[in-house]
């Protein structure tokens, strides 16, 4: 399947996903990798929901979505995919598939994090996975929906004193506002 | 004087229904611009503003971070701008006034909406503060921080109202003697904003879709052959 | 363990409460104030004992996230749910997973519905009115609009406390994808209606120049990208700023 967007969202399949991207992108298959959904099975018709029929919805563990991403290079299909954290973004990445670009559009607040932007909130382990998917060469964006400010995430981070060399023996900064 | 206060309470109304509390619509521009009209006794001007506004706002939708333009407390001062400029002058023309009106409602909405910012930054202080409360035992209720949230949005919508109510006074004269000529009415402004409008529109209904294409092209075709009737 | 039950006026107060779950919007933890807001009085009445209330507290004041309206369904149902926790039959946790599993497919469903789908069309209706009949037309945006939206906000708080966790399946029938691309069609046609009145309205009832030059502009504009639409207001702006002063100056009628 090609690529269209991956995207790290904590909350997964909502609003911005399931009206803005597939608005905009026109995605055959939405792909939503996550082991503790992929668990739970009762709520798969529940997320189907929010997809227009002709969008086919797959849920999955990582490696389980990672294996399919991979395979059938034949399948010309339009895929969005969606995983939690950027962790979650270094295993698919780890387990094989050409992941070019990821966009950042949901990583909520929590006690310890530090504030990018309104829906990005980093934590140290955070820094490490999108430090990781960097060197890589994945580029990295932030942008909640299509049409709003797309923002380079590894400059905000440096912006914010968490990324460049000699990051990772830091301690995060404080929160700018 | 105590029109402008009944015009900016209806602001604050307007603006509190957006996100704050119920809902049901009184922040979209049409029905904003209606009652504004309403209260400044000029119905059909606040109809008239309201139909273009509410078009070209159509496809705005809350989706995402940004906050969208502030739709009520914008239409409300552009109904009053509209209406004072046709106060000004017996002979003003009225889609000229109308255009203008829409115009003063885009700037507001635009300043309107680094406001809502604010707003919402306020909030999150508030909530912080009794989360934090929260944390050391002392369960407080979240009635206190909604009340706050509820009384800043409706503060800045009336404050908001007030303020470009007072700028767009001011510039009531200049615009009143800057007289076009007597052919020039501003039917052609009218229609550039209401094909904008219509435009908008047609994205947000009929882009992407063969069967949207369809029952608009149905539309169109009723529409044309019923158009005597519909006068 | 005694058996609890929150009572009739307290889920017309859940209800009431559910109309200011925006009250202190915010991006940290977006509906969460209004969520606890709600809540607060279920779990006054449930957990006499100060721990057990902290608990309460804790899982109501997370982070919450959905369509406005749709969540009046998570509402009903998290009080079901707290009744349960009171009688000891159910843990806490599971309050907040089914809050979280209900949450985000009815933003995505709702936001769809509602923002998407409903508020142009009762806008669309209302402006072809007020064409015609002025204020008139604010009633009909107001009536279209609220006929659902009240429907599905008081049904929600209702079926959700009655079914509590049940309410899944009710949930997935509710199809409001279906519904949107019904509705949106509905909008397509209305547009074409819009489309040949304001038309000839704007060119003196004749299809001349005018309304071709109205047509066609309305058209490039629709097709306009996404980044164009959401600029709408700037753009709009300098139009009629223009448009003002070339008016003034002679150069429009």
């Amino acid at each position: 399947m090609r690529l269209v967007l991956t995207r790290i969202d904590d909350r997964l399949l909502h609003a911005q996903v399931a009206l803005g991207w597939v608005g905009a992108l026109s995605p055959d298959v939405v792909v939503v990798a996550d082991d503790k959904l992929a668990e739970n099975r009762r709520l798969l018709p529940l997320m189907r929901m929010s997809l227009p029929s002709e969008v086919e919805l797959v849920v999955a563990g990582v490696e389980e979505s990672a294996g399919l991403l991979r395979q059938a290079d034949s399948d010309t299909r339009k895929c969005i995919l969606v995983v939690r954290t950027p962790a979650e973004a270094v295993r698919i990445l780890e387990a094989g598939v050409r992941v070019r670009a990821v966009n950042v559009g949901g990583m909520h607040f929590a006690q310890g994090k530090v504030r990018l932007l309104p829906y990005v909130y980093v934590d140290r382990q955070d820094v490490q996975a999108l430090e990781h998917l960097s060197s890589r060469d994945v580029e990295l964006t932030a942008q909640d929906v299509p049409g709003n400010p797309s923002y380079d995430l590894k400059k905000l981070l440096e912006d914010a004193g968490l990324g460049g060399p000699g990051f990772l023996t830091e301690e995060p900064g404080r929160s700018r506002d | 004087m105590k029109e402008v206060l009944l015009v900016c309470l209806a602001g604050g109304v307007c603006a509190l229904d957006t996100t704050a509390a119920w809902q049901v619509m009184l922040s979209q521009p049409l029905v904003s611009a209606s009652i504004a009209g309403l209260l400044t006794g000029a119905p059909a001007t606040g109809a008239a503003v309201g139909v273009l506004l509410q078009m070209l706002w159509s496809g705005s939708i809350p989706v995402g971070a940004r906050p969208m333009p502030d739709a009520p407390v914008a239409s409300v001062s552009g109904v009053w701008f509209a209406s004072a400029l046709l106060d000004c002058r017996p002979d003003f023309p009225v889609p000229l006034a109308q255009i203008a009106g829409v115009a003063a409602a885009l700037g507001v909405a635009l300043v309107g909406r680094e406001t809502i910012m604010l707003e919402r930054e306020l909030n999150r202080r508030l909530f912080a503060r009794f989360l934090t409360r929260l944390k050391t035992g002392r369960v407080g209720d979240p009635g206190g921080v909604q009340l706050a949230g509820a009384a800043l949005a409706f503060s800045r919508g009336f404050a908001l109202c007030l303020v470009a109510i007072g700028l767009l006074t001011a510039l009531t004269g200049p615009a009143c003697r800057l007289a076009p000529p007597a052919a020039c009415t501003g039917a052609h402004a009218t229609v550039l904003v209401g094909a904008l409008g219509v435009g908008v529109l047609f994205n947000t209904f009929v882009r992407r879709s063969r069967t949207r294409l369809a029952a608009f092209a149905g539309g169109l075709v009723f529409a044309f052959l019923l158009r005597d009737v519909l006068g | 363990m005694s058996e609890k039950r929150i009572g009739r006026a307290a889920v017309l107060g859940l209800l009431a409460r559910s109309f200011y779950l925006q009250a202190a919007w915010n991006y940290e933890t977006l509906q969460a104030p209004g969520f606890a807001h709600a809540l607060f009085p279920v779990g006054r009445k449930l957990s006499p004992d100060r721990e057990r209330f902290e608990q309460f507290a804790e899982r109501h004041t997370a982070l919450f996230n959905s369509n406005p309206v749709m969540a009046s369904y998570v509402i009903g149902t998290a009080a079901k749910m707290e009744e349960e926790v009171a009688a000891g039959r159910s843990a806490g946790e599971d309050v907040t997973v089914m809050k979280n599993a209900l949450a985000i497919p009815l933003a995505a469903a709702g936001d769809r519905f509602f923002w998407a789908t409903l508020r142009p069309l009762a806008g669309l209706l209302g402006v072809l009115v007020a064409g015609a009949g002025g204020v008139l037309g604010a009633l009909v945006l107001l009536a279209l609009y609220n006929v659902y939206h009240l429907y599905y906000r008081v049904r929600g708080v209702v079926r959700g406390y009655t079914l509590g966790p049940e309410i899944v399946n009710e949930v997935m029938r509710l199809n409001l994808v279906g519904l949107s691309a019904q509705l949106g069609t509905l909008g397509a046609f209305f547009l074409g209606v819009l489309f040949v009145a304001a038309g000839l309205a704007w060119s003196e009832g004749r299809v001349g120049p005018a309304f071709f030059a109205f047509a066609g502009m309305a058209l490039v504009v629709g097709l306009l990208p996404d980044a164009f639409q959401k600029r709408i207001t700037e753009v709009a702006l300098c139009a009629t700023v223009a448009a003002c002063f070339l008016t003034a100056l002679g150069v429009l009628s």
